[in-house]
């Protein structure tokens, strides 16, 4: 934690003494924290994971308060490790202040949580959901560009069950995008791909490609909800995304090389619908992901999924899921070989299925198999110097025990 | 043939979609009360709702809604499948991702009757729920009406008055 997330703990904590002090509202806090298992067969998902990894747990802290009736101000400080992702790095999850000026017009402004599909805002918290890895369409490998967008927004509820969210600034993360699965480890593939394209030499000429910054601009984040008039029924459309300009340094044949990369766009559109029946939830998202690099041709990632849960009790619930994730929409099959990966690094097909029980309303136990059918986006599977070691057809297994209070 | 959905996985599947099949069912009396400083005597059903799914947080005039909730009591499983159209479990998840993304505060709880109507006497804006009728000087009980209900009934004794 660094000086400026003491301070801000500290402001809360001050503050909220002196509110109750003046009997005016105390700071609310609230926290989470979980501590997750992962065992795989045949790839590792983060390192080691098919000997079974405990490298993969979070937790936050959050301080909310009303200065008026319609001014409420709020931090959350977040940590989480994925295997080499997190590394337990405390960060400012989401900070803002929101201004409710009607039901129809909310005014926010800080780093707030970027609008994904259904379920992208409450992600970090594994006690809101019946999942503990969400489907492909949230990309948990692309999770440092899901957090949050840093500028001014507004939000409300509009007539005949409509609500919205605008934020506009700069897509956000304090823990550098550089270091991130994206553009650390994904983006030099294809880098070294389209420059031996280029130039005529092997990719393998080109070495040592890592990014020494990355600059998102123009971000934006939309976000609309419908509460159809069928009861149960909510149908979402969201969008975010920006422009990236990203440096890269690389050697070619032994000469340093230093290229600038610009994504005009990079952003993802997700619909998504949901059906909620008594204790049954039924919902379908879809999700493409437009990125182009300046000079080059479009591309698009796209991904769906439907998942079906149910709560048979207090104490239980479960959940299935089947998702598809294609890096390349129109290379579905990898027969193109576009990054100089395997065909099988093309798609990610998985069947999930999820034991939910609340032990109690603050613990959460959750069990969880998925049937893997493919490697894209596996972060650790694209680390390996023989990309023929790997099995196309795999099994994650995961167990996690969540407390929030 | 070596795919996700083998024979045997396929098995397994149709078991498990099997037990979606429970359809739990609920239904009481639940009463509706405020503080007295509400300057309401009754909502709609929709108003409520709104209320205690965190949609709505000012009364008019510029006083904060305090929503008061006891999920022990199975009083409030009633409660929230009758108003907000959640099971208890899927009200406390939209709850925590209220919270947990700083959309929303949680509501103030309470561990039983006596507690919630001290709670909602006690703060100024609050409203809650209890199984029976109380009208005290600092609570009262208001009318939940269905506004879609009162239109239809409305519509349909005109149409019998024309007649």
């Amino acid at each position: 934690m660094n000086r400026l997330q003491i301070a801000i703990s500290s402001f809360f904590i001050l503050f909220s003494a002196c509110m109750a002090s003046y009997g005016m509202e105390p700071v609310s806090i609230h926290g989470f924290v979980s501590q997750g298992y992962i065992h795989s067969t045949g790839n590792d998902v983060i390192p080691d994971s098919t000997n079974g990894s405990f490298e993969m747990n979070e937790l936050g802290i959050n301080f909310s308060t009303l200065v008026s009736p319609r001014l409420r101000m709020g931090a959350q400080f977040f940590a989480r490790d994925y295997g080499d992702y997190g590394n337990d790095q405390v960060n400012i999850d989401w900070a803002f202040a929101d201004y409710n000026y009607k039901p129809w017009l909310g005014i926010r402004a800080g780093r707030m949580k970027i609008a994904s599909g259904l379920y992208n805002i409450s992600r970090d918290l594994g006690s809101a959901r019946t999942f503990i890895m969400l489907p492909g369409i949230y990309m948990e490998s692309f999770r440092e560009l899901f957090v949050g967008i840093k500028g001014i927004g507004a939000h409300g509820y509009l007539p005949y069950g409509f609500s919205y969210v605008l934020s506009f600034g700069v897509i956000d993360n304090p823990s550098n995008f550089k270091d991130s699965f994206l553009f650390a480890t994904l983006l030099p593939f294809t880098v070294k791909g389209t420059a031996a394209r280029m130039t005529g030499l092997s990719p393998d000429d080109f070495t040592n490609v890592r990014p020494t910054s990355v600059t998102w601009r123009n971000s934006k984040n939309i976000g609309l909800v419908w509460d159809t008039p069928l009861p149960g029924l909510r149908l979402s459309g969201t969008y975010w995304g920006g422009r990236v300009e990203e440096e890269m340094v690389f050697e070619m044949s032994g000469i340093p090389v230093s290229q600038e990369v610009i994504f005009e766009e990079l952003a993802v559109r997700v619909v998504s619908a949901e059906y909620t029946f008594s204790d049954t939830i039924l919902s379908a998202e879809y999700m493409t992901a437009p990125f182009y690099a300046k000079d080059q041709p479009r591309r698009k990632l796209e991904a769906y999924s439907a998942s079906l849960t149910h709560r048979f009790s207090p104490l239980f619930e479960l959940g299935i899921y089947y998702s598809e994730l294609y890096p390349h929409y129109d290379d579905k099959d990898g027969s193109e070989e576009r990054e100089g990966v395997p065909p099988n690094y093309y798609w990610y097909k998985d069947f999930c299925y999820t034991f939910r029980f609340d032990i109690s309303y603050n613990w959460i136990f959750k069990l969880e198999g998925h049937v893997v059918d493919g490697l894209a986006l596996n972060p650790q599977t694209y680390y390996l110097d023989d990309f023929g070691d790997v099995k196309t057809h795999w099994e994650i297994y995961l167990a996690k025990l969540s407390y929030n209070f | 043939m070596n795919s996700i959905f083998n024979r045997k996985r396929f098995t397994w599947m149709i078991y498990f979609l099997g037990c979606f099949l429970f359809v739990p069912v609920a239904a009481a009396e639940v009463y509706i009360i405020v503080n007295t400083t509400i300057p309401v005597s009754a909502l709609s059903k929709n108003e409520l709702r709104d209320i205690y799914i965190g949609k709505r947080t000012i009364w008019n005039g510029n006083l904060k809604i305090v929503p008061v909730i006891a999920p022990s009591l199975s009083l409030h499983d009633e409660f929230v499948l009758k108003y907000t159209r959640k099971s208890s479990s899927q009200f406390k998840i939209w709850w925590l991702k209220l919270v947990f993304s700083g959309e929303g505060a949680f509501p103030k709880t309470a561990s039983s009757e006596k507690e919630m109507i001290e709670k909602v006497s006690e703060n100024e804006g609050a409203i809650g729920y209890v199984s029976s009728e109380i009208n005290t000087d600092r609570v009262k009980t208001i009318v939940i009406y269905d506004k879609d209900e009162m239109i239809k009934t409305f519509e349909k004794s005109k149409g019998t008055d024309n007649e």
